[in-house]
């Protein structure tokens, strides 16, 4: 028998346009998958020759999705480069905006995009296996999604005046304090909040028993994980260093300066895709595939630090072990990042700080080069820039926590193809679980090359000779 | 700045656009017109992009006004009475939705959706970082007038305050 190919394209319900590409071999099984990234957009090309002060709100309009993560990585790169320590109360709400961003991006991509595959099943009526259908069968669960995302869009919305792209947040510091009518509004939404997130993640735990299958092949990988950590080692979204752990748990390199990122991180590419393929130097490419995002974070980190979401991370530990492996449970991941974030939130609410009216440093250009970084809600985001003594950027390097995934989802892509397929034949269950095992990761392909646009799914399957037998579309 | 939605008002506006693309941002430069007329019973918001927790805002509203920069080649703006569509190429999944979209997931939610329009502006240019064109920014102007005409028809006796 000819070998071959399967393709999908586009993939769908995740950010961005992508394909899936399966070969097959002379006896029909999988050979080899592959992800690819068909978008280019550029933007850390016309980024050079922009003013430092303009790259928060430049670089903020990569996604609509996550937007804060770039103005904030994109803020202390500046601070970097100007030198400066801002003021503390910035400090906390930077932070704040960060815990809003993470949920209202997980809350999009567990009640949104994902949610609908989890209550409905992988091989349910495609025609009502989305958010019009869920929302038939389960309206409370999807009005709290809705309602869920929504509190996080506010949190941005009360601090940076709007919740896409707002430019709040600059080098220096940020340019307005939180208000009193702000402050009260976003304790008002804490309690609605918290019960929503412990309603889903009690409707979520019981699904890791429903697809036990799904969880053992999924992206069930050995690769090395990377996150921000505190000093002592616990969660951390903003500041800290960076830590690697192995599949064991062992940690690989620990308290890493960021700025020191492109010596433990390098970045290969193939032909076949626009995405970058970053790896753990020491370890080399491919061998060196790390996976970020809320497994990773949830694996590097000692603890949480708040008690609500340490009593689930406890739970879950005890559930998918203490280095979790199984991208699948992202998902489960999220819920619980979610609800850190809350108690966070509510945490920042509390400090009698947080009003304070002293929230900008000014300073000038002190240094030439800056790096910043953040935990977006994907994974860990890297600006790097280079100025002139203008201030102007000379160059630009954006390692977009998408891309650090590129190949643990291609190693997912060919672990569910292999385990799904047996032969031409693409059932349509089996392209689902191809998408639902892209969109655990919930990659954002907007941010990662810097593309605009929607994710609808394309499948090819193809022999090895380069014929096309087979073709999926929707 | 956007404000929380927290009782039922009258008109809801939602300009949206990308203020980085040119005439892209001519719905938001409308909204941000429009916010500074500070009249009671309509809510104003700006909005990058529409998103799925926006039927919050939606379903406190009597009445809804999408305004946004049209692709199409009318010199004039032109105001389209919209349906709900819930059809799969409306399907809101992420942060890129349709206001008949909305409209569609507003009713399925809350059983109903207020009566929305939507009021496409003139366009030439969406060149980043440009300013409005001319042709833009007649149509903003042009627009302002027909959105005080539209709110004087539905409202009582609006009031610059």
């Amino acid at each position: 028998m000819m070998p071959q190919r399967i393709i999908i394209d586009p993939v769908s319900r995740i950010e961005g346009h992508a394909k899936i590409s399966i070969y097959l071999d002379d006896a029909g099984q999988v050979a080899d998958a592959r992800f690819h990234i068909v978008e280019f957009r550029g933007f850390e090309q016309f980024c050079v020759g922009r003013p430092l002060w303009e790259m928060p709100g430049i670089t903020s309009r990569i996604c609509g999705i996550c937007p804060v993560s770039h103005l904030l990585a994109s803020a202390k790169a500046g601070d970097a480069v100007l030198a400066v320590a801002i003021p503390p109360t910035a400090t906390k709400l930077r932070r704040m905006m960060n815990y809003g961003q993470i949920i209202q991006s997980h809350a999009l991509s567990f009640f949104h995009l994902s949610a609908p595959d989890l209550l409905f099943g992988m091989d349910s009526d495609p025609a009502k296996r989305n958010l019009f259908g869920m929302i038939a069968a389960e309206p409370e669960f999807a009005r709290g999604g809705i309602r869920l995302r929504q509190f996080g869009q506010e949190v941005i919305e009360q601090l940076g005046g709007r919740k896409i792209h707002p430019a709040w947040a600059v080098p220096g510091g940020v340019r307005e304090p939180l208000t009193s009518d702000a402050h009260s509004y976003l304790a008002g939404r804490i309690p609605e909040s918290k019960a929503t997130i412990l309603a889903a993640l009690a409707r979520f735990k019981p699904m890791l028993d429903t697809y036990a299958e799904e969880c053992e092949t999924f992206g069930n990988l050995d690769t090395l994980f990377m996150g921000l950590v505190t000093p002592a080692g616990d969660w951390e979204t903003y500041d800290g260093r960076l830590r690697f752990v192995d599949a064991e748990g062992t940690i690989v390199a620990d308290q890493i300066e960021p700025a020191q990122y492109a010596s433990y991180i390098d970045e290969a590419v193939e032909p076949w895709t626009y995405l970058k393929f970053p790896y753990y130097r020491a370890l080399g490419y491919p061998k060196g595939s790390y996976r970020v995002g809320p497994l990773a974070r949830l694996n590097v980190c000692a603890q949480i630090g708040v008690p609500l979401a340490d009593q689930e991370l406890l739970e879950y530990r005890q559930r998918g072990g203490t280095t979790v492996l199984r991208s699948f449970y992202f998902h489960y991941a999220r819920l619980i990042e979610i609800l850190a974030c809350i108690e966070q939130i509510e945490r920042l609410l509390e400090d009698p700080a947080i009003e304070s009216l002293d929230v900008r440093a000014e300073a000038g250009i002190n240094r030439l080069e800056g790096v910043g970084v953040s935990e977006a809600p994907r994974g860990t985001l890297f600006h790097h820039y280079h100025v002139d003594r203008h201030g102007l950027l000379t160059k630009v390097n954006l390692l977009i926590a998408t891309g650090q995934n590129n190949l643990a989802m291609n190693q997912t892509v060919a672990q569910i193809a292999r385990h799904y397929i047996h032969g031409p034949e693409i059932p349509e269950g089996m392209l689902n679980r191809l998408e639902a095992g892209i969109r655990s990761y919930d990659p954002c392909l907007s941010c990662s090359t810097h593309a605009a646009g929607m994710m609808p799914l394309h499948v090819e399957l193809r022999a090895a000779d380069g014929s096309l037998l087979a073709e999926r579309l929707r | 700045m956007n404000t929380a939605a927290t009782a039922q008002i009258a008109l809801l506006v939602v300009g949206y656009g990308n203020q980085l693309r040119g005439d892209d941002a001519a719905g938001t430069a409308v909204a941000h017109a429009i916010t500074a007329w500070n009249l009671p019973g309509v809510r104003v918001r700006t909005q990058q992009q529409l998103t799925p927790e926006l039927v919050e805002a939606i379903h406190m509203a009597d009445s809804v006004l999408f305004i946004d920069a049209s692709h199409g080649t009318s010199a004039q703006p032109q105001l389209i009475l919209l349906a709900p569509d819930d059809s799969a190429a409306a399907f809101p999944a992420g942060h890129i939705s349709s206001p008949t979209a909305l409209l569609a997931l507003c009713t399925a939610i809350y059983g109903r959706a207020p009566t929305a329009w939507l009021l496409l502006l003139p366009t030439q240019s969406f060149e980043l970082g440009a300013p409005l064109s001319a042709v833009a920014t007649t149509g903003v102007q042009s627009a302002l007038r027909l959105v005080w005409g539209f709110i004087a028809e539905r409202l009582p006796e609006p009031q610059l305050h």
